[in-house]
C-alpha cells in the first residue's frame, strides 16, 4: 500500500516564512531553510513553500527553491502565482518535484494540459480554495478567496484530474485557520469525483482531526501549518497517533 | 577523490535533486546529452519522469553502447522513466520499443487510483543485492507513477505493493540496476541507496 501523507505548508512572503492568522498580521519566521529542515526532521513526508506575497503575483524566486530543495531529502512542492509552463520548467529546475496551480488554471485551464505533457502529471497539483454555499455545496474562489468563479468543486476536480493534474489539494476557506478540523464532507465529495491523489487542507487543529480527514474524509494526504508552527505538536507526533489507531505512515 | 558519474537526463525531471543527491552519496555529476554516446562513462544513470516513448525515444541510440558498458561492468542505474526504458516495451506507448535490457512490456497500475504517488514499502528485497545492500525490508521510499514494471523473474531486486497489485520495484542484473521510485527524494533510505551505486562506481575503477 502507499502511506497516508502528512504535508507541512510553509507560507513565505519576500523571501521569509511568515505566519499569522487568516487576513491578520503576518510575522517573521524565519528562514525557509531552517524550517523546512526542521520539519524533515520531525517526520514531515513532503513540503509545501507556498508565495503569498499578493502583491508580486509571480512564483517563488528560483534562488529560495533551490537552496531549500538542496537542504531537504524529502519532496518540495512549490505553489503561488504559477502561470506558465515556462515558470514551471524553471521551478522544476530549480529543485522543486511538483508545482501546485491555482488561480493559473482557473484563468486558462489549457495550461494544465501544457504542463502536465511538458512535466508529467506527477509534478501538477491543482490546488482548489472553496467556499460552503450551502449544505453540500462548495464554490470554487481564485486569487487566495477573493474571487468567486461560479465553479463547483467536483466538477472543477475532475476537469482538473482529466487535464492532468495528478493530485488535488482541496482547501476549505470557511475551516483555514480555524482548528476546528478538516472539512469531512468537502473531502467525500472531492473523493468521489477523481481517481487522483487528494490533499486536505484547512481547518488542521490537532492528531484525530487528520485521523478523521484520511478514515472518514478518505484523503491521501493531510496538509497542516498552524498546529506544528505554535509547538502544539509535530509531525512524528501525530503519525505515532495515526499508527497506533492501525493508519498506515511512514515511521 | 570524488568519483565521476555521468547522468543522462531524458526530457523533464526534477534532475537539481538529483543532482545533489549524488554529490551528497560522494559523486561528481556530468551531464550527458542523449545524442551523445561516445566516450566511456564510470558510472552512469538514466534519469526522468517523462513517458515511456519519450524517455525510450531519447534513450534507445544509446542501447548498444549501454548494453556494453553493462558487460564491461560499468555500473548503471535507470530511475523512474529511465529504469522503465530499460525494458521491452510498454503499454504507455504501443509501437515504441524500449532497450530491452530488461525482459518484458511495463504495464498500466491495475487500480483506477493512478498514479501511485507517495511512501511505499520495499518488500522482498534481494539479500545478494548490491544496490539495496543494508537497505532493510520493509523500508518506505518515494513513488510517482502509473505505470509498472512486469514480473522480474531473476531480475528483480525489491517489490512493491500499490492496492493489491506487487511489482518489482527495483530490478538488478549484474552492473545494471533500475528502480521504479526517487531514490534522490526517498529520504534516509533512498540516500543509501545512491551511496551504494557511487561506492560500486568507485570499486569498478
Amino acid at each position: 500500500m502507499v502511506a497516508r501523507r502528512l504535508v507541512v505548508c510553509l507560507d513565505v512572503a519576500g523571501g521569509r516564512v511568515v505566519k499569522g492568522t487568516r487576513f491578520g498580521q503576518l510575522r517573521d519566521w524565519g528562514d525557509p531553510v531552517r524550517r523546512a529542515t526542521e520539519y524533515e526532521a520531525h517526520g514531515a513526508d513532503e513540503i509545501v513553500l507556498l508565495q503569498i506575497d499578493g502583491s508580486t503575483r509571480r512564483p517563488l524566486r528560483p534562488e529560495t527553491v533551490r537552496s531549500v530543495a538542496r537542504a531537504l531529502s524529502i519532496p518540495l512542492t512549490v505553489g503561488g502565482g504559477i502561470s506558465s509552463a515556462a515558470q514551471v520548467e524553471g521551478l522544476l529546475a530549480a529543485g522543486s518535484d511538483r508545482v501546485s496551480l491555482n488561480s493559473g488554471a482557473l484563468a486558462d485551464p489549457a495550461r494544465i494540459d501544457r504542463i502536465a505533457r511538458r512535466c508529467g502529471r506527477q509534478a501538477v497539483v491543482l490546488a482548489i480554495d472553496v467556499r460552503r454555499e450551502a449544505p453540500g455545496r462548495w464554490r470554487v474562489y481564485s486569487h487566495g478567496g477573493a474571487r468567486p468563479t461560479g465553479r463547483e468543486v467536483g466538477a472543477w476536480a475532475r476537469e482538473g484530474a482529466e487535464r492532468g493534474a495528478g493530485e488535488i489539494l482541496v482547501t476549505s476557506i470557511d475551516r483555514d485557520g480555524t482548528r476546528r478540523g478538516y472539512d469531512l464532507a468537502l473531502l467525500r465529495r472531492v473523493r468521489a469525483s477523481v481517481p487522483v491523489p487528494i490533499l486536505a487542507s484547512g481547518g488542521a487543529g490537532d492528531a484525530p482531526a487528520i485521523y478523521r480527514a484520511f478514515r472518514t474524509g478518505g484523503a491521501d494526504a493531510a496538509l497542516a501549518a498552524g498546529m506544528f508552527h505554535d509547538g502544539t505538536t509535530t509531525p512524528r507526533a501525530v503519525k505515532s497517533y495515526l499508527a497506533r489507531r492501525g493508519v498506515e505512515v511512514r515511521p | 577523490m570524488t568519483v565521476s558519474v555521468d547522468v543522462v537526463r531524458t526530457p523533464a525531471g526534477n534532475f537539481g535533486r538529483l543532482r545533489r543527491g549524488l554529490e551528497r552519496a560522494g559523486a561528481r555529476v556530468r551531464w550527458r546529452r542523449t545524442d551523445r554516446w561516445e566516450g566511456r562513462p564510470r558510472g552512469l544513470v538514466l534519469a526522468g519522469v517523462s513517458a515511456f516513448g519519450t524517455a525510450a525515444g531519447a534513450l534507445r541510440p544509446g542501447t548498444a553502447r549501454i548494453r556494453q558498458w553493462a558487460n564491461e561492468g560499468v555500473p548503471i542505474l535507470g530511475i523512474c522513466a529511465g529504469y522503465q526504458a530499460l525494458f521491452e516495451a510498454s503499454e504507455e506507448s504501443p509501437g515504441v520499443r524500449g532497450l530491452g535490457l530488461f525482459p518484458g512490456r511495463v504495464r498500466r497500475l491495475g487500480s483506477p487510483r493512478r498514479p501511485h504517488l507517495g511512501w511505499s514499502r520495499l518488500e522482498r528485497i534481494r539479500r545478494d543485492s548490491w544496490l539495496l545492500r543494508e537497505v532493510p525490508e520493509g523500508s518506505y521510499v518515494y513513488f510517482a507513477h502509473s505505470y509498472r514494471a512486469p514480473p522480474g523473474g531473476a531480475s528483480r531486486a525489491a517489490a512493491t505493493a500499490y492496492r493489491g497489485e506487487r511489482f518489482p520495484s527495483a530490478s538488478e542484473r549484474g552492473p545494471l540496476a533500475g528502480v521504479q521510485f526517487h531514490p534522490e527524494i526517498s529520504g534516509p533510505t533512498g540516500a543509501r541507496v545512491l551511496r551504494n551505486f557511487v561506492a560500486r562506481v568507485e570499486a569498478e575503477r
